[in-house]
């Protein structure tokens, strides 16, 4: 059980690096100047797909609370009968 | 000028923040990481932790349990005396199957924890200092084991706190902790 | 009515120009905004008669309410104040960020009529169900938690709602949809983002409530022998909370654009307020776990992972709102030369005394400081024992819910109903006091919730804690605080009745304006672009926020210490 934690926590905070290694990573692309007419930085073309954004959000969600929950519950053993 | 009603041409993502914006950005981070870990910490080091076995069992074969239990153990003017470190408690319409029990104080019990029909709430507290109260969610169908030590000696008084039907207002129960 | 639903001067395609916001605005946008948020406020009614017969039980020296009628008002009330007073206008402010605030048509009228439709009629029909309760059936408060049955008519119109209110939010989709075909290379408004992000986390909740609900009626008239009640609770809470992160959102959006029209607020930084949406579109409805903490079978990993909305993203999108909002009211007025005086002339300058502005300003407040701070310390997985189903609950709850987004929303239909309307408002010296008066008021109720459920133990969901019989073990040590309590609460029914007062007052009474900008100014323009919004001073923002990370943590410390005087657990 406590191994079962600590696995979990050790994917929890890679995955935690890893959203904010590309959140400091997008961030320094403010360095570059405000333009019009070329394409914009990656970071702004993602946020501008609201279709990607909300089909990317709605697996998240499905995945971290209900498939992770779900087979939480399934996997509750049965009980003994003695005490 | 910014306005949050108009469209946007220019490549916004590339305008810099103010300094005080981003500076109040990383210490919100910070702060998150520190709910986050000393809440994973307490896991590990905190004496309060909802942790524990849960095993799924039909309400009638908990109640098998519990009369069991109860043969064990020795019945007193009190309550039950229970005969090793298990506890057996189980919620119904309208009381607590179980209570009154005592307890010895110090003495690390197994509170195995059900309800026979609908969903309830635990709440404990001692009388003599309210505000130390929690409360554990009851479902039937489910066998819930945590470990609880009492150190304080005392009357501690149980209510429901989840509302379980027309009755749920009179449900309340009691356990002694003693030396 | 139609006179009601359709003032204004429209021109041959349709549109009107608001000379409040400058925007062009099609009649059909106009007249669903304005049946829906009507609707909210009739909801709103309810949901405070019943609030009467609530709160004057819970406190007993009054004790209004015997058992069963007490669990019926209380089902009442949730279901009216916590989801129709706010669903109903939350399809207003979804019509408003999309189509409104893009300046277009409402895309099939035909789909709004029929979801709004289905909408009022299932919402009587769940009033029906409730009201009409009888053996073996139970009312249902607001989660009608399995295996405790409920009327079945009650879990049709639980349904029913929810598909209507599908219905009424495709219209905003396909506005969305129709804007990106059009303009592939724009970047949609902020408050249109804000509004995209409320939509699909209302979506996510509403498949919850579908798959929570549909079972639950099929057990209900015998169709299905058996429903878990862990599975049950599970499912019921994406709907459950993620019908109140649906309120944070909108509620958030609303503030972007009130501070905006009415305080002069520019958004200093588009690209972390959109940051912080999207974390909120990842992250919020995770927070569906935090009724679950002190619940068997889950394991403590999957608690902590989902109370902390992975890692506290989506409070680090709130702490970001909490910094940009009142940030771009600083920026903003300080370049519309607001600033002279200080750290915070720009905030003592602001239009205190148009309640559409305080309303909005305390809204943002008391929700920071009362609601979002009791909800993040409540929502660490351990402390959640000793605030697990006591009235501490509703007390967060009142915090964020009431003190934040009702008072929020009470401010859009004092925006709405000059600009929309063009009724003046009636009973102005009223309207001036009352945010102030329902703040105070309800703020001391929610406070006293709080106290009374986290120091004495309190329970929530229950009429009569002061006796119990067969014992002699009661409450009455908190009678003294129920006592404020009580006082606070009908103070609180006053502010919210004058609300309601001044509302219909002003719709049937009001002098009609033809231009709003008269009796409502609008403050958008103003000051010289000579320099980017970014660069204006926001240390008064800083202050603010440096004090409230401050109560936030001495909250947060007390919590902590309150858990660890326990016994042993675990």
């Amino acid at each position: 059980m406590k191994f079962f934690c600590i696995l979990e926590l050790g994917l929890i905070s890679t995955n935690y690096d890893l959203f904010y290694f590309l959140f400091q990573k997008v961030q320094s692309l403010g360095a570059m100047e405000t333009r019009t007419g070329q394409t914009p930085p990656w970071p702004q073309q993602v946020f501008d797909n609201l279709w990607l954004l909300a089909g990317a959000a709605i697996v998240f969600f499905v995945l971290s609370y209900l498939a992770w929950g779900m087979i939480d519950l399934l996997t509750i053993p049965v009980g003994g009968a003695a005490p | 000028m910014s306005s949050p009603l108009k469209p946007l041409e220019q490549h916004w993502w590339s305008i810099p923040a103010s300094r005080y914006e981003k500076l109040w950005v990383w210490i919100s981070a910070v702060w998150g990481v520190v709910l986050f870990g000393w809440m994973v910490a307490w896991s590990f080091i905190g004496h309060q932790n909802q942790h524990g076995p849960t095993y799924r069992i039909d309400p009638m074969a908990y109640r098998s349990k519990l009369i069991a239990y109860r043969e064990a153990s020795v019945s007193t003017a009190q309550g039950l005396r229970p005969a090793g470190e298990d506890v057996y408690l189980a919620a119904m319409r309208y009381g607590f199957d179980g209570l009154p029990v005592v307890l010895k104080a110090g003495k690390t019990y197994r509170f195995h924890l059900s309800s026979y029909d609908v969903q309830h709430g635990l709440s404990i507290r001692p009388e003599h200092a309210l505000s130390k109260q929690i409360t554990l969610q009851l479902l039937p169908g489910y066998e819930w084991v945590i470990p609880m030590r009492f150190d304080e000696p005392g009357i501690y008084r149980v209510i429901c706190n989840e509302f379980c039907g027309l009755g749920h207002q009179v449900m309340q129960g009691v356990f002694i902790v003693e030396e | 009515m139609s006179g009601l639903l359709l003032s204004g001067i429209y021109d041959a395609a349709g549109f009107r120009t608001c000379p409040v916001t400058g925007l062009r605005l099609h009649q059909s946008v106009e007249r669903y905004v304005k049946l829906f948020a009507l609707t909210a406020v009739a909801a709103l009614l309810v949901g405070g008669i019943s609030a009467i017969f609530v709160a004057l039980t819970r406190w007993e020296v009054i004790g209004l309410a015997t058992p069963p009628a007490f669990y019926k008002w209380l089902s009442i009330h949730a279901w009216n104040l916590l989801i129709f007073w706010m669903v109903f206008m939350e399809v207003a402010i979804l019509y408003i960020g999309g189509p409104l605030v893009l300046g277009r048509p409402l895309p099939l009228p035909k789909l709004a009529g029929v979801g709004y439709a289905v909408m009022l009629a299932s919402a009587l029909l769940i009033n029906h169900a409730i009201a009409t309760t009888e053996a073996p059936d139970n009312a249902p408060l607001l989660t009608s938690y399995v295996p405790l049955p409920s009327p079945a008519l009650f879990y049709l119109g639980a349904i029913l709602f929810i598909v209507g209110v599908i219905i009424a939010a495709l219209p905003f989709f396909v506005s969305i949809w129709q804007e990106k075909q059009e303009f592939p290379n724009r970047t949609l408004p902020l408050v249109t983002f804000g509004a995209f992000i409320t939509a699909i986390i209302a979506l996510e909740a509403l498949l919850g409530g579908l798959i929570t609900y549909v079972p639950t009626l099929l057990w209900r008239i015998g169709l299905i022998e058996h429903l878990d009640a862990a599975w049950y609770r599970q499912m019921y809470w994406i709907i459950g909370h993620g019908s109140q992160q649906i309120n944070l959102a909108a509620m958030i959006t609303v503030w972007y654009f009130l501070t905006h029209v009415v305080g002069g607020a520019e958004v200093v930084s588009e690209r972390l307020s959109r940051v912080a949406f999207v974390l909120y579109l990842f992250f919020i409805n995770m927070g569906a776990a935090h009724h679950l903490l002190a619940d068997p079978g889950i394991h403590t990993s999957w608690k902590h992972w989902n109370t902390s909305y992975a890692v506290y993203g989506a409070v680090l999108a709130s702490m970001i709102h909490a910094f940009a909002i009142p940030a771009g009211l600083e920026a903003g007025r300080r370049k519309r030369g607001f600033g002279r005086q200080g750290l915070f002339g720009w905030l003592w300058s602001a239009p205190w005394g148009n309640p559409v502005f305080s309303a909005t300003a305390l809204g943002i407040i008391l929700f920071g400081f009362i609601g979002g701070i009791s909800g993040v310390v409540m929502g660490q997985t351990q402390v959640n024992l000793t605030w697990h189903n006591t009235l501490a609950v509703p007390g967060h709850f009142h915090g964020t819910v009431v003190l934040g987004t009702t008072l929020t929303f009470m401010g859009l239909v004092y925006f709405a109903l000059p600009v929309l309307f063009h009724r003046d408002l009636v009973l102005k010296p009223l309207a001036r006091l009352q945010p102030y008066f329902y703040a105070v008021a309800m703020g001391l109720a929610t406070i006293m919730m709080i106290y009374l459920g986290l120091l004495y133990g309190v329970p929530r969901r229950h009429p009569s804690v002061m006796s119990f019989p067969g014992t002699d073990f009661s409450f009455a040590a908190a009678s003294p605080l129920f006592a404020i309590f009580g006082i606070a609460a009908i103070f609180a029914l006053i502010g919210g009745a004058s609300f309601l007062l001044i509302a219909a007052g002003s719709l049937l009474f009001g002098k009609r304006v033809d231009n709003p900008a008269l009796v409502m100014p609008p403050l958008i323009s103003g000051g010289v672009d000579d320099k980017p919004i970014h660069q204006y001073s926001m240390q008064g923002t800083f202050t603010l926020t440096l004090i409230f990370l401050a109560v936030f943590i001495i909250i947060y410390v007390l919590n902590w210490y309150l858990l660890g005087r326990l016994w042993a657990i675990g």
